[in-house]
């Protein structure tokens, strides 16, 4: 089976290695980035079937870097995931930039690739 | 005898009848006044009182006139000695506060708050009477007291949003080095084979782990408050999925519950689910807080006026102290044993009641009693939600 590509962006490195180390029994291919201009970077550099990215980051949120990637792949996967809980705000936001999938950390490593797994219809 | 002459007699009838005619009007002023008036001689004997005595009171004017003021049962115990400094101050020093407020106490029994003013009347250059003149402030005082109530609730909702400001933000900076630890023990569980003896300490690490998530977020349910799913519910519903759930600790402890709730009790618009977490929450506080053999009462009734339901849930357990209990919904409170609670369900409990517009109350006796009141509006005006993320 040809191997996905997947885009993860975090600024946490441990969570960052965690994705890369978890999602490495799956047939996909991990890019890492730790903040919007390297995602944005890498987003041109490569073509991507998901994109991962963390809601909360140093000065920028997920939900820009997963709009910039909807604009190069317009049918590019989207799971966002939040160190945050349920709420209206959130839930607008996931509706407005209609991601796929949502995971709150501190997330299982078996939840992530579940997460993953549904994105591919696998 | 003396003689008087048709002049000093017309003039002596003349006084009179103006005499009469001052009576006559100072009595119509007397009685008509909304305050309520009494006067009493030097000694405390009541001599005369106006038609509010009556209205307010309940006491008609031949139960009282001739009686000392002290032998009614209009005045508590305690506040005897006030009353009683304000009479011997106008009598003995010909002065007075010029304002006190009382509660006095009804033929019926109710309270009626007054605010009480004095003067002195003298005859011969000696005082003779005391004239008391007694306001109803009832309403003002409840108005007040409403006031307060509402003043108090305020700082104690904007100390709990701040406080869960801060535990929000701390939780979520938890949650990121929280996944590396989370991930990474089992990632190493993975890569780990039976019966190595690494294996426990990492599930030990990730049982730690799981822990740490579970209080981070019920740390954030009550800091961001966790969307309701209002449906149409049986209130007996989470009630009795409550005691279900607790029964064994029930039965243990040969707890008794006692349920006072209306048959045809109205369905309201909550979150059965949520509901039921409080409920849990407060039976278990209330079976940690009652020897053996102890009670929970649990009532339901409908308040037609404001549209809601009441809850209380009393037990005859040990009580708060009157110290803690201001501080009772506030994150991470607790008195008991480390083990035994983490301090989030109350806080949680109330962060649940709030999403449903409704409001949780406490009052404890040490010793005696704890008794939690909750009121929950009926229907929600256009909330709604489903989340179906995660």
């Amino acid at each position: 089976m040809e191997k996905k590509k997947f885009l993860v962006v975090d600024d946490e490195p441990a969570v960052l290695k965690v994705c890369g180390m978890a999602l490495a029994k799956l047939p996909i291919e991990i890019v890492a980035a730790r903040d919007k201009k390297e995602a944005l970077k890498k987003l041109k550099e490569n073509v991507f079937d998901g994109v991962l990215a963390d809601y909360k980051l140093l000065q920028h949120d997920g939900l820009s870097i997963i709009k910039e990637a909807r604009k190069l792949y317009p049918k590019i996967y989207a799971i966002l995931m939040t160190g945050t809980l349920k709420s209206e705000e959130l839930e607008k936001k996931i509706r407005k930039t209609k991601i796929d999938k949502c995971i709150f950390k501190p997330f299982t490593v078996n939840e992530l690739r579940e997460a993953v797994r549904e994105c591919f219809g696998q | 005898m003396v003689e008087i002459s048709d002049k000093e007699y017309q003039e002596l009838r003349s006084r009179k009848k103006e005499l009469e005619a001052a009576e006559s009007k100072f009595r119509t002023i007397f009685e008509t006044s909304i305050d309520m008036i009494s006067y009493v001689d030097r000694h405390g004997k009541i001599l005369d009182i106006n038609n509010s005595v009556e209205n307010l009171l309940g006491y008609k004017k031949d139960e009282v006139v001739g009686r000392n003021f002290t032998e009614l049962g209009v005045l508590s115990l305690e506040n005897l000695p006030r009353i009683f400094k304000l009479f011997t101050d106008t009598i003995q020093k010909g002065e007075a506060e010029t304002k006190i407020e009382l509660a006095l106490k009804c033929k019926k029994g109710e309270k009626v708050y007054v605010e009480v003013g004095t003067n002195f009347i003298k005859k011969d250059g000696k005082v003779e009477g005391v004239v008391n003149i007694f306001r109803d402030i009832t309403e003002r005082k409840r108005m007040e007291e409403n006031l307060k109530q509402s003043r108090d609730q305020l700082a104690q909702s904007e100390r709990l949003a701040s406080l869960g400001r801060i535990a929000a933000g701390v939780a979520h900076e938890l949650n990121n080095p929280l996944t590396g630890v989370l991930g990474m023990a089992q990632l190493m569980l993975e890569e780990t084979k039976k019966g190595d003896p690494k294996r426990e300490e990492l599930e030990i690490i990730e049982e730690s782990a799981l822990r740490c998530k579970g209080i981070i977020q019920s740390l954030l349910s009550f800091a961001q408050k966790t969307l309701p799913e209002f449906k149409k519910i049986n209130l007996k519903d989470p009630l009795y999925q409550s005691l279900r759930l607790i029964k064994k600790q029930l039965i243990l402890k040969d707890i008794q519950v006692e349920t006072d709730i209306p048959p045809a009790v109205r369905e309201i618009e909550a979150d059965g689910g949520q509901l039921t977490q409080v409920f849990l929450n407060l039976l278990n506080n209330s079976i940690e807080s009652v020897k053996q053999k102890g009670i929970i009462k649990i009532q339901a009734r409908e308040d037609r006026r404001d549209n809601r339901m009441i809850f209380t849930f009393e037990d005859n357990g040990s009580g708060i102290d009157p110290e803690y209990l201001p501080h009772i919904f506030e994150p991470f409170f607790t008195t008991k044993k480390k083990e035994k609670g983490t301090g989030l369900g109350l806080s949680i409990s109330y962060g649940i009641i709030q999403s449903h517009n409704g409001s949780i109350e406490c009052q404890s006796r040490k010793g005696k009693g704890t008794t939690f009141t909750i009121k929950l509006p009926i229907r929600q005006s256009g909330k709604e939600k489903v989340f179906s993320c995660g």
